[in-house]
């Protein structure tokens, strides 16, 4: 069909994404409210106001410098806004981040592993960093472990891995705490096209049960796992919905055509 | 309970590192042997064992704020302590995690100091046990020390400052020599600052000069909280500023 964008795990035949998210009875997963992040001059985030439902799959798209990685640090608590609020699971940034952070994960762009650790002792630190008794964190590794394909490693020092593996124990890092939320950036980059689709696949079973935010430069991965998606530039939303929605708000016939008219630098303003 | 799992890794992260058995007990032990021949062939007192092996005790705590110093400003540079971060972990839990296994680190150093020192004629005391503890405040400030330098500097730039603590240390800490040879300018700048009073302190401990040791300790007590402290608020803007 025209326009049909390239098929990835979780697509229907017809090209439409069913939305899979439960229903927001409990109130969205995230609410930003005019958040605003500024390092000096440079605005990064501007005056951002959106949400992300429970169980989502929601994607940040932007070029370099478009304040994806900055929203994501605030919302993990690692940097304070300048001003705005925003509330996770219902609890506000501004004064219950501490609880927010026992509840959200994160997968950073770097793998982010610890080199000297074996792969197991890497998951459960991480589970115990959250809480986790040591017997708890021995048994939730090997759960792990066992359901992205790196039991056979486990003994394994972190920086032995190859790029495909460390992505998928970086993975491991980011859901063994069972977060609730889980922000993943740029998880499948560097990948070859076996392990990106392989990672697809291990992320689309999340649907449904936590709600992820994956920022990426890779509209077809954007496409193919998110059932929302919302377009940054210069730090302010250019638009948000689902691939159809920015289809029909641009004219566009692909995914691709309509990112870049809504980050055209002419269309800003 | 995630403040002990964090010290295991930490812990792990330096026992793994080839270099750290070489630097931290090796070294040590060589500095030892060589300025006990010293002491042996000129009778210099102050290279006696009794003050040589405490001195040189606190000495050796210079190379753990290397190594904690090295290992937070190298976490820092990776997306490694950003996970971290984004845990319940407090940043104070975090420092605390990194300084645990130092200042065990550096009190197992003090254990091999004086072993070896035994073999060059210190007699074995309840009193070394007592100059272990008196080490515990100084190992606590060549710590702090360290995580200071590793949360303002990069990993290559805490090398540099290391090496530049270590042999200021050296000069005015009076590990083996009298700070009377400094001169009275000199000496007094250096009498304002912990080092020599953490070697005091140890060596009043090992000699049973008990009546010396609480003002000696005073001082690395207070520099200790004052350095732990000042690393807190240094690691807590640089983390934020992002």
């Amino acid at each position: 069909m025209a326009g049909q964008a390239t098929h990835g795990p979780g697509r229907r035949p017809g090209g439409e994404r069913a939305p899979t998210f439960l229903p927001d009875t409990a109130g969205p997963a995230i609410e930003l409210d005019h958040l605003t992040k500024s390092y000096g001059k440079r605005v990064a985030v501007d005056d951002l106001s959106l949400t992300v439902g429970r169980g989502e799959f929601f994607g940040l798209l932007g070029s370099n410098g478009a304040g994806k990685s900055t929203l994501v640090r605030m919302l993990c608590g690692l940097t304070a806004p300048a001003s705005g609020d925003a509330r996770v699971l219902g609890m506000s940034l501004r004064t219950d981040a501490t609880a927010i952070s026992r509840r959200v994960n994160l997968s950073p762009q770097e793998t982010a592993v610890a080199a000297t650790l074996s792969v197991a002792e890497t998951l459960e630190l991480v589970a115990r960093l959250y809480g986790a008794s040591r017997a708890e964190a021995r048994s939730r590794a090997l759960d792990v472990m066992e359901s992205l394909r790196l039991g056979d490693r486990a003994r394994d020092r972190a920086k032995s891995l190859s790029g495909g593996l460390e992505r998928r124990l970086s993975l491991g890092m980011a859901l063994i705490t069972k977060p609730d939320v889980v922000f993943l950036d740029e998880p499948t980059l560097g990948l070859d096209v076996r392990s990106r689709r392989d990672l697809w696949a291990l992320l689309a079973g999340l649907k449904g049960t936590t709600t992820v935010v994956l920022t990426t430069h890779q509209l077809e991965e954007a496409e193919s796992l998110c059932d929302r998606i919302a377009i940054l530039r210069d730090g302010r939303l250019r638009g948000v919905g689902a691939v159809a929605d920015h289809l029909a708000s641009t004219g566009a016939a692909t995914f691709e055509d309509a990112f870049l008219a809504l980050t055209d630098e002419e269309a800003g303003a | 309970m995630s403040v002990l799992a964090f010290a295991g890794r930490n812990l792990k992260e330096i026992a793994r590192d080839p270099s750290a058995f070489l630097i931290l007990m090796a070294l040590p032990v060589g500095l030892l042997l060589m300025l006990g021949t010293i002491g042996r062939n000129t009778g210099l007192s102050d290279f006696e064992i009794e003050a040589l092996a405490p001195g040189l005790a606190v000495f050796s705590l210079a190379f753990v704020a290397l190594f904690g110093g090295t290992l937070l400003a190298g976490d820092r540079a990776s997306s490694f302590l950003t996970r971290v971060l984004a845990s319940p972990l407090s940043t104070t839990g975090l420092l605390v995690a990194y300084a645990l296994p130092l200042v065990a680190l550096g009190l197992a150093q003090g254990v091999v100091c004086f072993v070896a020192a035994m073999f060059m004629g210190l007699e074995l005391t309840a009193n070394l046990l007592l100059a272990l503890v008196v080490l515990a405040p100084s190992a606590v400030m060549f710590v702090g020390i360290g995580l200071l330098l590793g949360s303002a500097l990069s990993s290559s730039q805490v090398g540099a400052a290391a090496s530049g603590l270590i042999t200021f240390a050296t000069f005015v800490g009076g590990y083996w020599m009298d700070l009377a040879v400094l001169g009275d300018g000199f000496a007094a700048v250096a009498r304002m600052l912990p080092f020599v009073h953490a070697a005091d302190a140890a060596r009043a401990a090992v000699t049973g000069d008990f009546g010396s040791i609480g003002g000696s300790l005073l001082w690395c007590a207070g520099y200790a909280i004052a350095v732990f402290a000042l690393s807190v608020v240094v690691f807590r803007r640089r983390s934020r500023a992002g």
